[in-house]
């Protein structure tokens, strides 16, 4: 069984009204990279409250699971680069990697981490040019957490960077559970009127605001959407109580807001595919 | 001239994001601070080519770019962390060197986004650049402007309106473009008595 990150809201639901008994009858069950990130992180915000019901569960399936495992573990031991680092030579099919702290942001296993993911998408058949656009995207998205996830740079929320690399097929996915885009805009006296999640993701990914004091324009989301200008792409982008879906081509690309469960931080998942749409592979 | 190499001498071939970027800057103001520091209190610490070699870098991203370069542009006094260390108004004339096809794109479109311009080192010399190119757009005006001053070597606008009656420009004219290159950081200034006198950086400059 596959669970993708709409799967993970059902989840939260069963969780917030105390339906997780339910989920007794899942046993060695796949997790794509989103919900992976997405389920760790609602993992986290509901520990944070006291109650651990859904953490037997996680742990359950990360014990069959080493994709989710390795989130896991991510998330627990933020900054400290405890998580098994990877020859740097290699070019895995997965991997997930605490986001840096700022003063780490210079670290060569960071920059080798980037590398093998680079080297991933090049064995995955995406060519030179567009791995090199795609790793930029994903360390912009990255780059979001230390910037904007904690009150300062130097007091970034835990977050996880992760990517999967499949024959033409990728997906990269960035995860923290820090204050969320909304509280972020609001720093910024100019868009402190922002008043719901929703109008916050739509702000900041599709009108690029930055909350900068001295900028206008952000370049991160922007980087992320010309990476992916030609190909088929499905990006999600979620925060609070809102989730942004961006799917298909370019202009032609569509856009769907919806409201889902409440979780803290931010997460995105980019996916994309050089054969066939992006939704007929969950990975 | 300080040769400062971005990213030290084993760069990531991709730089990207703002925090990178901040944190390449912060190492370069740290180098300046130190150069600052060895003046007088009363001594004017004069104006010195920083040349940023990108040698070992790729490509960037432009959150990257404007994190590392565009403060360098303005008084370093205003730059987060470094406020309240430099003396007011302290400025660099800054370079960068070593580009590649496709960073020198991304720095294009960071500049022309930004109205701004950025030198970029052709001959380096041995203690000051002899050439560069200007990476960005700029107007007519300031063109044939930047030309004039790198000709005449050093003038004012006085010596300008004089020289160039043809070209129909007031005084105030000319003081306006040669402050605006000036602002842009592509030639020097010193005052004299009441009047500004206006030298180029290099010795030849190429557009595009």
């Amino acid at each position: 069984m596959i669970i993708g990150s709409p799967e993970v809201e059902s989840i939260q639901r069963l969780a917030i009204t105390g339906g997780l008994d339910r989920l007794d009858s899942l046993s060695n069950i796949g997790f794509s990279l989103s919900a992976a990130l997405e389920l760790s992180c609602f993992a986290v915000a509901w520990d944070r409250l006291g109650n651990d019901d859904l953490i037997r569960f996680i742990e359950r399936w990360s014990s069959t699971n080493s994709l989710l495992n390795s989130v896991r573990v991510a998330l627990a031991h933020q900054g400290i680069w405890s998580v098994p680092q990877a020859d740097m030579f290699l070019a895995p099919r997965y991997e997930v990697f605490p986001i840096p702290l700022a003063h780490e942001w210079e670290s060569n296993e960071w920059h080798e981490f980037l590398d093998r993911f680079r080297r991933s998408l090049v064995n995955g058949k995406f060519g030179a040019s567009l791995s090199r656009a795609l790793v930029h995207a994903f360390a912009e998205m990255a780059d979001n957490v230390p910037q904007h996830s904690g009150r300062d740079r130097q007091n970034p929320a835990c977050g996880v960077a992760a990517y999967h690399v499949e024959d033409s097929y990728m997906t990269f996915s960035i995860a923290d559970v820090g204050r969320g885009v909304l509280a972020s805009l609001h720093t910024k006296p100019t868009l402190s009127d922002i008043a719901s999640d929703s109008d916050a993701l739509r702000t900041a990914i599709l009108g690029y605001a930055s909350c900068r004091p001295n900028r206008v324009k952000g370049d991160g989301f922007k980087t992320v959407l010309d990476s992916l200008s030609d190909i088929n792409g499905n990006l999600r982008f979620r925060s609070g109580n809102a989730c942004l879906t961006i799917s298909g081509v370019g202009d032609t690309r569509e856009r769907v807001m919806r409201s889902v469960p409440d979780l803290l931080g931010f997460q995105l998942s980019v996916s994309c595919s050089l054969v066939d749409s992006p939704s007929t592979k969950y990975i | 001239m300080i040769v400062y190499k971005v990213g030290g001498s084993n760069p990531p071939p991709l730089v990207s994001g703002a925090t990178l970027g901040q944190q390449h800057l912060e190492a370069l103001l740290e180098i300046l601070l130190d150069k600052a520091l060895t003046y007088g209190k009363n001594e004017i610490v004069p104006v010195e080519p920083v040349v940023l070699s990108f040698s070992g870098i790729e490509s960037a991203t432009a959150s990257y770019v404007k994190a590392l370069l565009l403060p360098l542009l303005d008084d370093l006094t205003d730059v987060e962390d470094f406020k309240g260390k430099f003396r007011p108004n302290t400025f660099v004339m800054p370079f960068v060197a070593d580009l590649t096809d496709e960073l020198r794109g991304e720095l294009w479109l960071v500049m022309k986004d930004q109205g701004s311009v950025y030198l970029e080192a052709q001959d380096m010399g041995t203690c000051h650049p002899i050439s560069a190119r200007i990476i960005g757009e700029l107007d007519g005006f300031l063109k044939k402007t930047i030309s004039i001053v790198v000709a005449e070597e050093q003038c004012t606008a006085t010596d300008l309106y004089a020289k160039y009656p043809s070209e129909g420009i007031s005084t105030t004219g000319w003081n306006n473009r040669l402050a605006d290159l000036y602002e842009l950081r592509v030639i020097d200034r010193r005052k004299c008595g009441r009047q500004w006198i206006y030298s180029p950086v290099v010795k030849e400059v190429v557009y595009g």
